[in-house]
C-alpha cells in the first residue's frame, strides 16, 4: 500500500499534477485560508500575488478535509500557474460489515508480518518519538520525517508504532488514560503522515504563510529539494492553536478542589493538552529551523516567537502596507474642524462577524455611547462565516433596541467604507497586523482596538521616530466596552482631536506602512531565495 | 487513657462497646462507654503485700540473701498485673512500669493512673478520627504547593493558567465568573484574552441553553391537545417554563448575562415563573426561584414579597430556605446602591407603566403616600432627581449641579 494513496491531493488550475507542472517562481502555501475564505491572511497573499506580476506561484492549499471549504472567494491573478491542495484527513468513511472486518483484520496481519520482516525500524516513528518524547525539532527530525517510509496503516496497526505510543504514555502522559490518548496519537499523527506522502510541488522557493501543517510541509519540501524556505507569521501559529485548545471540551483538565468551595486549588493540565501544546510549538520550530528568513509584523510576535524557538537572526519585521491615495483628504480638512458639521458621529466595525472579533463587545460601546452622544454605528463585513454568531449579534442589537442606531451593512470595497466614516472601532481579541486599521489611517480615520496584536504600537508608535508623531486613536483592553464607549464619546465630543488623530494616523502610514514598502521587500526576499537556488544548480556538478 | 473499670470487657478487643447490643459499625459506634461492673481489688493487694514483705525481710533481716529474695518477691508483684484480664495491654504495661519503678508504693500509684486517665493509648489511636487528620494534612499540602487562583493565574505557566481558565469555565458559578471578569483587567494581554474568551464561551453556551429553553416552551405550550394519550399540555409547559426561569435566573445570579439585558430577561423570567405557578407542585421551586431573581435583579423588594406571599403555604422543608432568604432580602434591601440613580430610574419606569409590577417597598416607604405621578413627571429622591419614564437615562444629581 504506497503512502501517496493515502493522501487526499487534488489539484486546481493549469497543472493538474505538480509532480511534472512547470515550477513556478514561488509555492505559497497557506493553511485554510487564500483562496477558499476570505479574511486579513487571504488579502494580503492576495496582495503580495499580485504585487509581483514577474513572478509565478503556485499555491498550495492545506485544507482540513475534502468537501470542508466553499467556493473560491478570490480571483487567481494570471501568474498563479497551480492551485493545489493537501487535505489532513479523509472524508469519513462507511462503518465496515462482517466481511469488511475480516478483510480488514487479514490486511492487519500480513501488514504485521511485512513489517516483522523489516530490517529496521522507520525513521520517521524515530523522528517522531524524538519530536515528543525527546522535545526536538531540529534538522535531523525533519530529516528522519523527509524519508516517508511510514504508511498510514503502518501508523494504525503497526507494532512499532504500537511501542512509540506505550513510549510516550510513560514518558510524557503517564497521567494520561492509555484509551483517551491512543485515539489521540491516531488524530496527531495521522494528518502529518498525509502531509508526508503529499506529493511535492517544485519551485524555485517555498513561502509558508504560517507555521503549522503548512510549515511543515514546506520544510519538508524545502529539504527535499533543496530550495529556500520562507515563512511569514502574521498570527503566531503556536499560540493560536493553544488558545484552541484551551477551549476545547474534548480535552479535560483535572483540577483539585473544582467541587470544594475554595478559592484555592492546584490545577493540573491534562496531558493530554500538553502533547497537543507540544506538538504544535514542534511543527512552528521545525519551520524555524528550515527557513532562510522569518516574517513577521510587529515586535510583539517577533518576542512570541523567539519564545517559541526561532532563532533571533533569522527573524524581520516586515510590516503590512496600504495604498496611499493622495494627501489627507479634503473632508478632513482643518476647515472641517472649525465647522464640524451638525451631524451624528458615523462608527465602523470593519471585519468579519466572527466571535474572534468580539463584535459583541463593539455593539455594548455603542449602546452606552448612545446614552450619552448621537452615534451611527455601522458593522461592515461578511456575516456568513458563523451565521449563528451573527444571529446572535443582531439579536442583542434588536433587544437593546439599537436597530436604527446600529446597522449590519454587509462587505464593501474599501474605498466606499472609510470616506464615509469618522471612526473606526475595533473589539477583536486577536490580531496579528490589522489592515484595518492601516486603511483607516489611509483614509484620515482615527482608530479605537484592543490591546492585542500590533494595535499598540500602529496607535502610538513603534519606533522614536513613530511616537514622535502621536497617537492615532485610543487603546483599549479586551472585552472592555465602557472602554471602548468612553473612547467613542471622547472622539465625539472633540472634533480637533479627532482630526489631530487622523491627521496622525495618515502620517503614520505615509511613513511607515505603504504597500510598496512592503512589496518592495518581498520583491528583494524572493530575489535573494531565487538567486540562491540558481547559484547552487550552477555549483553543482 | 481509658477507664481501667470499661476495657477489655465482654471480650470487645477495640474497647468499644455497645451497651444497645446492637452491631454497630467502628466508625458509628460511641467513643467511650459507661460499663458498670467493678474492677478487681485482690491483684493490686498481693501485688503490694510481695513488696511488703520483700521490704520486711531486708529490714529485718540484713542477711545478703533477703537481698535476692527481695528481688524475687519484687518480680513476683508483677505476676498478678500479667494476670489481670480487665487490663488491656498497654494498662498492664503501664501498671507493671508503676510497680517495677517504684517498689510498695507502685501498685496504688498504678491503681490512680488507671482510675483517673482519660483512656487507653491504643484504643485512642484506633478510635481517632483518622480521616479528619488526613483532611488537615491535605489542606497543609495544598497550602504548601498551591496559589490563589488570582496568584496562579498571574504568576502560574501559560498552561497552568488555561487549565484554570478551563476549570472556571466548567465550575460557571459566581466565584468563577468574578474572577474571570477580574483577570479581565489584568495587566498581562494574553491572561485578559484567555479571561475574554471564556467569559464569551460561557455567554454562548448560556444562549444557546436560553435558546433551547425557549423553543421547548413555545412546543409545550403549543403541542397537540386532543391526543388522550399525551399529558396535559400545562404540566409540561410548567416544567418547561420553570427550566427557562431558573436558567435566567441562575445567568443573572452569576453574572453571566449580559448586563445590558439583565432587566429584559428578569421581566421574560417573571412570565416564566407566573407560567410556572399555575403548577402547584412547583410552588415551592417558584417561590425560591422567583427570589432569587428578585435578588439577583437588584429588586430585594419583590423578592420580600415573593417569600412573604409563599410562607404561609411552604412546607415545612421548604420553610428554612425561604426564612433564610427573607434575612437576605431583608438586608439587601437596606443596601441598595442609592448612589447609582439607574436603579432609581428603572423602578419608576417599571412601577407606574404596568400596573402588574409595583413599585418595590423601600421605594414606595421613602416615597410616601404620594400618588403616582404622571409619566412625563419627574420626583426627587434625596439627592436624586428621577427624570420621567420618556428620558430615564438623563438621571442628575441634583447636589452636584
Amino acid at each position: 500500500m504506497s503512502a501517496a494513496s493515502d493522501t487526499a491531493l487534488a489539484s486546481v488550475g493549469v497543472s493538474d499534477d505538480p509532480v511534472i507542472a512547470a515550477p513556478a517562481d514561488v509555492c505559497l502555501l497557506v493553511e485554510g485560508t487564500y483562496p477558499f475564505v476570505s479574511g486579513g491572511v487571504s488579502s494580503w497573499v492576495h496582495d503580495v500575488i499580485c504585487g509581483h506580476p514577474e513572478l509565478t506561484f503556485a499555491v498550495l492549499y492545506v485544507g482540513s478535509y475534502p468537501g470542508a471549504h466553499g467556493e473560491a472567494r478570490f480571483k487567481l491573478p494570471p501568474n498563479v500557474v497551480g492551485l493545489h491542495r493537501v487535505f489532513c484527513q479523509d472524508a469519513a468513511l462507511a462503518p465496515l460489515d462482517g466481511a469488511g472486518r475480516a478483510s480488514l483484520r487479514e490486511q492487519i496481519h500480513a501488514l504485521r508480518v511485512a513489517m516483522d520482516a523489516r530490517p529496521s525500524k522507520s525513521r520517521v516513528l524515530a523522528g517522531l518519538e524524538r519530536m515528543h518524547v525527546e522535545g526536538e525539532a531540529g534538522t535531523d527530525v525533519l530529516a528522519a520525517l523527509a524519508c516517508n517510509d511510514l504508511t498510514l496503516p503502518e501508523l494504525m496497526h503497526g507494532r512499532s508504532s504500537f511501542q512509540l505510543l506505550t513510549t510516550i504514555a510513560e514518558r510524557v502522559a503517564p497521567d494520561a488514560p492509555f484509551l483517551d490518548l491512543f485515539w489521540h496519537y491516531r488524530a496527531i499523527f495521522a494528518p502529518v503522515l498525509r502531509l508526508l506522502a503529499a506529493p511535492t510541488v517544485v519551485a524555485r522557493c517555498y513561502h509558508a504563510v504560517a507555521t503549522g501543517y503548512a510549515g511543515l510541509l514546506a520544510a519538508l519540501w524545502s529539504y527535499r529539494t533543496g530550495r529556500p524556505l520562507m515563512v511569514t507569521e502574521h498570527g503566531i501559529y503556536a499560540r493560536e492553536r493553544d488558545m484552541e485548545l484551551a477551549r476545547a471540551d474534548w480535552i479535560r483538565d483535572e483540577a483539585g478542589g473544582v467541587s470544594e468551595p475554595r478559592s484555592t486549588w492546584a490545577p493540573r493540565v491534562s496531558p493530554l493538552r500538553r502533547l497537543w501544546s507540544s506538538f504544535f510549538k514542534a511543527l512552528s520550530r521545525i519551520a524555524y529551523v528550515q527557513a532562510r528568513h522569518i516574517i513577521t509584523l510587529s515586535d510583539v510576535n517577533r518576542n512570541k516567537q523567539i519564545a517559541d524557538g526561532a532563532p533571533p537572526e533569522k527573524i524581520e519585521i516586515v510590516p503590512n502596507g496600504v495604498a496611499l491615495h493622495g494627501s489627507l483628504p479634503e473632508k478632513r480638512d482643518r476647515e472641517d474642524v472649525v465647522a464640524p458639521p451638525a451631524r451624528r458621529l458615523r462608527v465602523g466595525f470593519v471585519g468579519r462577524v466572527v466571535p474572534i472579533k468580539d463584535l459583541v463587545t463593539f455593539v455594548r460601546a455603542c449602546d452606552i455611547a448612545l446614552g450619552v452622544v448621537d452615534v451611527e454605528a455601522r458593522v461592515i463585513g461578511p456575516s456568513d462565516e458563523d451565521p449563528s454568531y451573527a444571529a446572535r449579534c443582531r439579536q442583542l442589537v434588536g433587544r437593546l433596541g439599537r436597530t436604527s442606531h446600529i446597522q449590519f451593512v454587509g462587505p464593501m470595497p474599501p474605498a466606499q467604507i472609510y470616506g464615509d466614516l469618522d471612526l473606526v472601532v475595533l473589539t477583536s481579541f486577536s490580531e496579528g497586523q490589522p489592515l484595518v486599521i492601516l486603511e483607516a489611517y489611509a483614509w484620515g480615520v482615527p482608530v479605537v482596538a484592543t490591546d492585542v496584536g500590533a494595535c499598540r504600537e500602529m496607535i502610538e508608535g513603534r519606533g522614536e521616530d513613530d511616537r514622535h508623531i502621536g497617537p492615532s486613536g485610543f487603546v483599549t483592553r479586551v472585552a472592555a466596552p465602557k472602554e471602548t464607549a468612553a473612547a467613542i464619546i471622547k472622539l465625539a465630543r472633540d472634533v480637533r482631536l479627532r482630526w489631530r488623530m487622523g491627521a496622525a494616523g495618515h502620517a503614520r502610514v505615509t511613513a511607515f506602512y505603504q504597500r510598496g514598502d512592503m512589496l518592495a521587500r518581498y520583491r528583494a526576499l524572493y530575489r535573494s531565495l531565487i538567486e540562491t537556488t540558481a547559484a547552487e544548480a550552477a555549483e553543482r556538478p | 487513657m481509658s477507664d481501667p473499670r470499661t476495657s477489655q470487657q465482654e471480650g470487645d478487643p477495640e474497647g468499644v462497646s455497645n451497651p444497645a447490643g446492637a452491631d454497630v459499625p467502628a466508625g458509628e459506634a460511641p467513643v467511650v462507654a459507661p460499663r458498670p461492673t467493678r474492677p478487681p481489688v485482690a491483684p493490686w493487694i498481693a501485688v503490694s503485700m510481695a513488696d511488703l514483705v520483700g521490704l520486711g525481710l531486708v529490714v529485718g533481716v540484713q542477711e545478703m540473701w533477703t537481698l535476692f529474695a527481695a528481688a524475687g518477691l519484687h518480680l513476683a508483684a508483677l505476676l498478678p498485673i500479667a494476670f489481670m484480664r480487665s487490663l488491656s495491654s498497654s494498662e498492664k504495661a503501664l501498671a507493671a512500669s508503676f510497680v517495677f519503678a517504684f517498689p510498695v508504693l507502685g501498685a496504688p500509684l498504678a491503681v490512680l493512673a488507671l482510675e483517673h486517665g482519660n483512656g487507653d493509648l491504643a484504643s485512642d489511636l484506633t478510635q481517632a478520627p483518622t480521616a479528619l487528620a488526613d483532611a488537615v494534612a491535605t489542606d497543609f499540602g495544598r497550602l504548601a504547593v498551591a496559589l490563589p487562583s488570582c496568584e496562579a493565574l498571574t504568576a502560574g505557566t501559560v498552561e497552568e493558567r488555561r487549565a484554570i481558565i478551563a476549570t472556571l469555565v466548567r465550575r460557571g458559578d459566581a466565584d468563577a465568573v468574578a474572577l474571570l471578569r477580574w483577570a479581565l483587567g489584568a495587566s498581562d494581554p494574553d491572561l485578559a484574552v484567555d479571561a475574554a474568551l471564556a467569559l464569551e464561551e460561557m455567554t454562548v453556551s448560556f444562549d444557546a441553553r436560553l435558546a433551547a429553553c425557549r423553543e421547548a416552551l413555545a412546543a409545550a405550550q403549543d403541542g397537540p391537545r386532543d391526543t388522550a394519550a399525551l399529558p396535559p399540555p400545562t404540566l409540561p409547559a410548567a416544567e418547561a417554563a420553570l427550566a427557562a426561569a431558573e436558567l435566567i435566573t441562575h445567568a443573572i445570579d452569576v453574572g453571566v448575562a449580559d448586563p445590558a439585558l439583565v432587566p429584559a430577561l428578569a421581566g421574560e423570567a417573571r412570565d416564566d415563573y407566573a407560567l410556572a405557578g399555575a403548577d402547584s407542585t412547583q410552588a415551592d421551586a417558584v417561590a425560591i426561584g422567583r427570589t432569587h431573581l428578585e435578588l439577583g435583579a437588584l429588586r430585594p423588594d419583590t423578592a420580600l414579597a415573593c417569600i412573604d406571599a409563599a410562607l404561609p403555604t411552604a412546607g415545612p422543608e421548604i420553610r428554612p430556605v425561604l426564612l433564610s432568604l427573607r434575612e437576605e432580602a431583608l438586608l439587601a434591601s437596606h443596601a441598595l446602591p442609592w448612589e447609582g440613580p439607574s436603579a432609581l430610574a428603572s423602578y419608576q419606569v417599571r412601577a407606574w407603566s404596568h400596573a402588574r409590577r409595583p413599585p418595590p417597598l423601600t421605594a414606595r416607604r421613602r416615597l410616601g403616600n404620594l400618588p403616582p405621578p404622571p409619566l412625563s413627571a419627574s420626583i426627587r429622591v434625596g439627592p436624586v432627581q428621577v427624570p420621567g419614564a420618556a428620558a430615564t437615562r438623563k438621571v442628575r444629581h441634583v447636589g452636584r449641579e
